[in-house]
C-alpha cells in the first residue's frame, strides 16, 4: 500500500482512496510486508479495529474518531498497531462495519452542508429490514447516536400508522400475547367502529341541540357580524399557511379565533379549521359509503356555485385533499371583479336557486333552520347548508370583501364554508 | 383506522409480497426485537402516542415497552372533534399506565369544552411532576368558541413558575398570571391565539432569562414590542389579531435580536427600530386596514421606514405585498433606501406588478450576492391596487426588463447565485432569468427547482420533454458571465 508522506491535498486524496480500495479489495487483512512500507512520519495515522469474528481492519484516524466508543479507546492509546487492535462489540460484523465507516467517513468532514448530509442519509438508509436492524444494533453498541437516530426514524416510519398485524408481518414478530394481555387503552375508543359510530351519533345530537339554542339568539346578533367575519376569514386563510419545514408530522393548524366584543352567528362562519384539512377530507373520501354522499353533496354545492356565477372560475376545488391554499394568481386578478358579481347575483337570485335545489335530489336529513327574513325558505336539507350559508351571508361577505380588498380571501372563505358543510353532511349521513 | 382500510390492505399485501421474497413467513427470524430496550424505546418515542401504545400489543418483547417512552405526543392530525371523549379517555388511561420517570415532551391538541378543564389540569400536573421539558398544550375552539372570554382554559398558576421547561407552546387558552413569571430554563416560547399585553410580554421576558425564540402567533394586545432581553435571538410575529386601527402602530425594537420575521396579516402599521444586531429579516406580511380610502401613501411610507431601519440586515426575505408596495414607490420614480444586504429572497408568485418592486430592490442592494425567487411560499398575499393607480401607471410587463436602465450595481459586481424555487416557466420568470443572465457579470450558478410545494407535498411541474425544451431555451440566452452554470433540480 502506497504511503506518501506529503502534505499536498492531491496525494492525500490518492492515499485515502488507495486505502479504501485496498480495504475493499483485500477484505481487511494486512500483511507484515505492507507494514514495513508505512513510514512513521506519515501525515495520516490509521487505527486498527478488530471485529468479533477476528478479522482486522485499518481505518483512517479521523473517521474512527467519529465513533464515540472507538474514540475513547483511541485516546487511551489502543488501536495504534496491528497487535493492539480495538475490539469492536459483537454486534458489529465486517459488512456492517464497512457501512458504518462509510457513514462516518462522509459525516466527519466538517464542511458539508445540511442539505448534503440529509441527502446522503436518505440514500444511505435504503436497505432491507434485516440490515437496518443490524445497523441500528451496531450503531448503538458503538454509541454512534446520530446513526441510531437515523435508523430509528426509519424503523419508526415503518411502524407508524400500521396495525399490529402488519407490524408483526413486517418484522416477523411472534404473536405471543394472550388477548387479555393485549391491554390497549385505545381499544375503548376510536378503533372500534361501533363505538365510533356511537360517538358520532352523540356528537350529532349535541350539535343539533346546540344549534337549536343558538338559533334563538340569532336575530339579536345578526347585525354585528362584520368585523368578526373579517378576522375569521383571515384566520382561515392562514389555516394552511403554517411555517412548515416540508412534510413534518406536526400538521397542526387548528386555530379558531373569535373576537372578544362580538359574538357569532350560528354555524356557518364558525368553521373549525381542522375540518378543512385535506387529510380529513381524503380520509373521509376513502370510506366508500361516504364517498357517494360526499360527491353528491359537493356536486350540489358546486353546482349551486356555478349556477350562481358562471363567470366564476370552474376550477375543480373538491378533489380529494385538494384544498388549495395557494391560488393560481391568474385567477386572483379575475376574482377581484367577479366576486362582486357573485355576491350580487347570489343575493338576488338566491330564492329561486333554493327552490330548485329543494325540489331536486337528496333529502337526507332535514335540519330545521330559519333566519331572519328568510322564513320563506323553510326547511333545508343538510346537503344545502352551504347554499343557505352563502345566501345569508352574501351581504356580509360582500362587505368583508371590501374590507379586505382581497378577492381570493373571499374565495377561500366560501370554499372552506362549502367544505365544512360537506363534512357536516357526511357526518349526518353516517 | 376505518378510513385507512383500503390503503392499509394494499400496503400489507405489498409487504407480504416483499416478505415472501425475503424467504420468511411469520416464523422468520425477528431482527428488531434483538435490539436493546433503550433502542426500542427510542423508536417508540418517535411515534405518536396512539401508535406507541399499539406496540404494546405486538409481542411479549414489546409489551409495556411504551410505558417508558419519554415523548408523549397526543396530537393527532386526523382528529375529529367528535372524539373528544375518546381522546380524553385515551390520555387518562395512558397516563395511568405510564411508567417512566421523566417526560421529555408532552404534547396535546384538543378541542376545548368546559368539562375538559379538570382533565387538562391533571395532565399538566402529571407532566410537570415528571419534569417535562417541552410542553405543548393547544386547544382549538368548537363551533362557537371565543378564546378571548373566560370560557377558554385557564392555565394553572403553577405553570408560570416552572424551572424545567425549555420549550413551551400554548395555544388558545387564558394566559393570566397572578404573580411573576419565572421560567428559568425556557429557551423557546410559542404563544398562539392569546390575549397579551405589553406588560405581560415584559413579564415573560424578564422571567425567562434564557429565552431565545419568541413566536407570537395570532395574539392580540401587542402594541409595542420593546424588547431589552439580551438573550432573545429570534422573534416571530404572525397575524396579529386586533381590531384594525390605523392609528396604532406596532413597534418592534430589540437590541440583541438576530432574526426578525413579521408574517401574515397585521392589523397595525409596523415600525421597526433599534435592531443593530439583526442579521436576518423577513417581511412577509400584509397590513389590513379598516379604511376604504387609498392607503398607498401610508403603506409606502411605512415600508420605506422599515427598509431604512433594516438596511444593515444581511439576509432579507420580502413577500409579495411588500414588493408591490415597493412597486408603487418605483413607478412613481422615488428612490428606494440603499442597503447592505447580501441575500435577498422574494416570496412571491411573480406577477406583473412585482416587477418594479424587484427592480427597486435590485437597485438598492449593491452588495447582493444571492437572489432567491421563491414561488411556492404560502404567504404571497397580493396588494390591492386601485383602478386609478393602475390606469395611471400601467406598464408593459412583457418588456419590462429590457427597458430597465441603469443596470443595478449588484449585477455588475456581486451577484453570484440565483435560485428559483417552484419554477413554472411563465413569461415573467423567463424574462427575469433572461435579464439576469444577460447582465450579471460574475454570476456563478443559477439553480432552477421545478418542483412546487402544493398541498404539503412536492409536486413535479413538468414532464421531462417539457423540461428539456425549457432547459434548451434557457441555455440559449446570452450570458454576461463566462462562468455561469445553470442547474436544474
Amino acid at each position: 500500500m502506497a504511503q506518501e508522506s506529503t502534505g499536498s491535498e492531491h496525494s492525500h486524496q490518492v492515499r485515502s482512496s488507495s486505502v479504501y480500495l485496498f480495504m475493499v479489495g483485500s477484505y481487511l487483512q494486512m500483511s507484515e510486508g505492507d507494514m514495513a512500507v508505512i513510514k512513521p512520519e506519515a501525515m495520516k495515522s490509521y487505527i486498527w479495529l478488530q471485529t468479533a469474528d477476528g478479522s482486522i481492519q485499518q481505518v483512517e484516524e479521523e473517521v474512527a474518531m467519529f465513533c464515540p466508543m472507538i474514540r475513547q479507546d483511541i485516546l487511551t492509546g489502543m488501536g495504534s498497531s496491528k497487535n493492539y487492535t480495538i475490539s469492536l462489540p459483537r454486534q458489529v460484523n465486517p459488512a456492517i462495519m464497512s457501512l458504518i465507516l462509510d457513514y462516518c467517513r462522509f459525516h466527519q468532514v466538517p464542511g458539508r452542508s445540511n442539505k448534503e448530509r440529509k441527502s446522503f442519509d436518505e440514500k444511505f438508509i435504503r436497505m432491507d429490514t434485516k440490515r437496518l436492524c443490524e445497523l441500528t444494533s451496531a450503531a448503538d453498541s458503538l454509541q454512534l447516536k446520530s446513526l441510531v437516530d437515523l435508523t430509528s426514524r426509519v424503523l419508526a416510519r415503518m411502524i407508524e400508522g400500521r396495525t399490529p398485524e402488519e407490524i408483526r408481518e413486517t418484522f416477523h414478530l411472534p404473536d405471543d400475547l394472550t388477548e387479555e394481555e393485549k391491554l390497549e387503552p385505545l381499544r375503548n375508543t376510536a378503533d372500534d367502529p361501533r363505538i365510533r359510530r356511537l360517538n358520532q351519533l352523540y356528537a350529532r345530537k349535541r350539535k343539533e341541540l346546540k344549534q337549536k339554542d343558538k338559533l334563538k339568539n340569532v336575530e339579536v346578533e345578526e347585525d354585528r357580524v362584520d368585523e368578526r367575519s373579517v378576522d375569521d376569514l383571515l384566520s382561515f386563510i392562514n389555516g394552511g399557511d403554517e411555517d412548515s419545514k416540508g412534510v413534518s408530522a406536526a400538521k397542526h393548524k387548528k386555530k379558531n379565533h373569535r373576537r372578544k366584543d362580538q359574538s357569532m352567528d350560528s354555524s356557518s362562519i364558525n368553521v373549525n379549521k381542522n375540518h378543512m384539512k385535506s387529510d380529513i377530507l381524503s380520509s373521509v373520501c376513502c370510506n366508500g359509503d361516504v364517498n357517494n354522499a360526499l360527491m353528491q353533496s359537493l356536486g350540489k354545492t358546486s353546482k349551486v356555485q356555478d349556477v350562481a356565477n358562471d363567470t366564476f372560475a370552474p376550477e375543480v376545488e373538491f378533489d380529494d385533499g385538494d384544498i388549495d391554499d395557494e391560488l393560481d394568481p391568474a385567477m386572483k386578478e379575475e376574482l377581484d371583479r367577479e366576486v362582486e358579481d357573485f355576491a350580487r347575483i347570489l343575493n338576488s337570485e338566491w330564492p329561486e336557486r333554493m327552490q330548485e335545489i329543494l325540489t331536486s335530489g337528496q333529502e337526507r336529513r332535514v335540519v330545521p333552520m330559519s333566519m331572519n327574513g328568510d322564513d320563506s325558505l323553510g326547511r333545508f336539507t343538510s346537503a344545502n347548508q352551504a347554499a343557505w350559508c352563502l345566501s345569508v351571508h352574501a351581504e356580509t361577505l360582500y362587505q368583508m370583501r371590501n374590507n379586505l380588498r382581497s378577492a381570493y380571501s373571499f374565495r377561500f372563505f366560501e370554499k372552506r364554508l362549502l367544505l365544512r358543510t360537506a363534512v357536516v353532511t357526511i357526518q349526518n349521513a353516517l | 383506522m376505518e378510513e385507512r382500510g383500503n390503503s392499509d390492505e394494499l400496503i400489507s399485501s405489498l409487504k407480504r409480497q416483499k416478505n415472501c421474497s425475503e424467504s420468511s413467513t411469520k416464523e422468520g427470524p425477528d431482527w428488531i426485537s434483538g435490539l436493546p430496550d433503550s433502542v426500542l424505546i427510542h423508536i417508540i418515542s418517535l411515534l405518536p402516542m396512539k401508535d406507541a401504545v399499539k406496540t404494546g400489543t405486538l409481542s411479549r418483547r414489546w409489551d409495556y415497552l411504551w410505558t417508558s417512552v419519554q415523548n408523549l405526543d397526543f396530537r393527532d392530525p386526523n382528529y375529529w372533534d367528535e372524539d373528544v371523549n375518546g381522546l380524553v379517555d385515551f390520555i387518562n388511561h395512558t397516563l395511568i399506565l405510564y411508567n417512566g420517570s421523566k417526560i421529555q415532551k408532552f404534547q396535546v391538541g384538543i378541542e376545548f369544552n368546559d368539562w375538559l378543564s379538570s382533565h387538562v389540569d391533571i395532565w399538566i400536573r402529571f407532566a410537570i411532576r415528571k419534569n417535562v421539558e417541552e410542553l405543548d398544550i393547544e386547544f382549538w375552539g368548537g363551533e362557537d368558541a371565543d378564546p378571548f372570554d373566560s370560557d377558554s382554559y385557564m392555565l394553572p398558576q403553577y405553570l408560570y413558575t416552572n424551572s424545567s421547561f425549555t420549550k413551551l407552546r400554548l395555544g388558545f387558552c387564558s394566559f393570566r398570571p397572578h404573580g411573576l413569571i419565572c421560567w428559568r430554563s425556557l429557551k423557546n416560547l410559542s404563544l398562539a391565539c392569546l390575549q397579551l399585553s405589553e406588560n405581560l410580554i415584559q413579564d415573560i421576558l424578564s422571567g425567562s432569562p434564557l429565552l431565545e425564540i419568541l413566536d407570537l402567533n395570532e395574539c392580540s394586545g401587542l402594541n409595542n414590542l420593546h424588547i431589552t432581553s439580551p438573550s432573545l435571538k429570534i422573534l416571530i410575529v404572525r397575524d396579529t389579531c386586533d381590531i384594525p386601527n390605523s392609528d396604532l402602530v406596532l413597534e418592534i425594537s430589540a437590541p440583541n435580536l438576530k432574526s426578525l420575521r413579521i408574517v401574515g396579516f397585521m392589523y397595525r402599521l409596523c415600525r421597526v427600530m433599534n435592531l443593530p444586531s439583526l442579521i436576518e429579516a423577513s417581511l412577509n406580511f400584509k397590513v389590513m386596514s379598516d379604511h376604504e380610502d387609498r392607503y398607498d401613501e401610508g403603506y409606502c411610507k411605512m415600508l420605506k421606514v422599515i427598509l431604512e431601519n433594516l438596511c444593515h440586515v444581511k439576509d432579507l426575505t420580502i413577500g409579495a405585498w411588500c414588493i408591490q408596495i415597493l412597486s408603487i414607490w418605483e413607478v412613481k420614480i422615488l428612490p428606494s433606501p440603499s442597503s447592505k444586504r447580501q441575500s435577498l429572497t422574494l416570496d412571491t408568485y411573480l406577477n406583473k406588478w412585482d416587477l418594479p418592486g424587484i427592480a427597486s430592490l435590485l437597485k438598492s442592494s449593491p452588495d447582493l450576492e444571492t437572489l432567491v425567487l421563491n414561488r411556492t411560499s404560502p404567504y404571497s398575499t397580493q396588494f390591492q391596487f386601485d383602478r386609478e393607480f393602475l390606469d395611471a401607471y400601467d406598464f408593459d410587463g412583457g418588456n419590462y426588463w429590457n427597458l430597465q436602465k441603469p443596470i443595478s450595481q449588484c449585477l455588475l459586481h456581486h451577484l453570484k447565485t440565483v435560485k428559483v424555487i417552484g419554477f413554472g416557466a411563465g413569461n415573467h420568470e423567463m424574462e427575469l432569468i433572461q435579464f439576469l443572465l444577460k447582465n450579471a457579470m460574475v454570476l456563478e450558478k443559477m439553480v432552477i427547482y421545478t418542483h412546487t410545494f402544493v398541498h404539503q407535498i412536492w409536486r413535479k411541474l413538468f414532464m421531462p420533454e417539457e423540461l428539456l425544451d425549457i432547459a434548451q431555451k434557457m441555455l440559449s440566452f446570452p450570458r454576461a458571465s463566462p462562468h455561469a452554470v445553470i442547474l436544474f433540480s
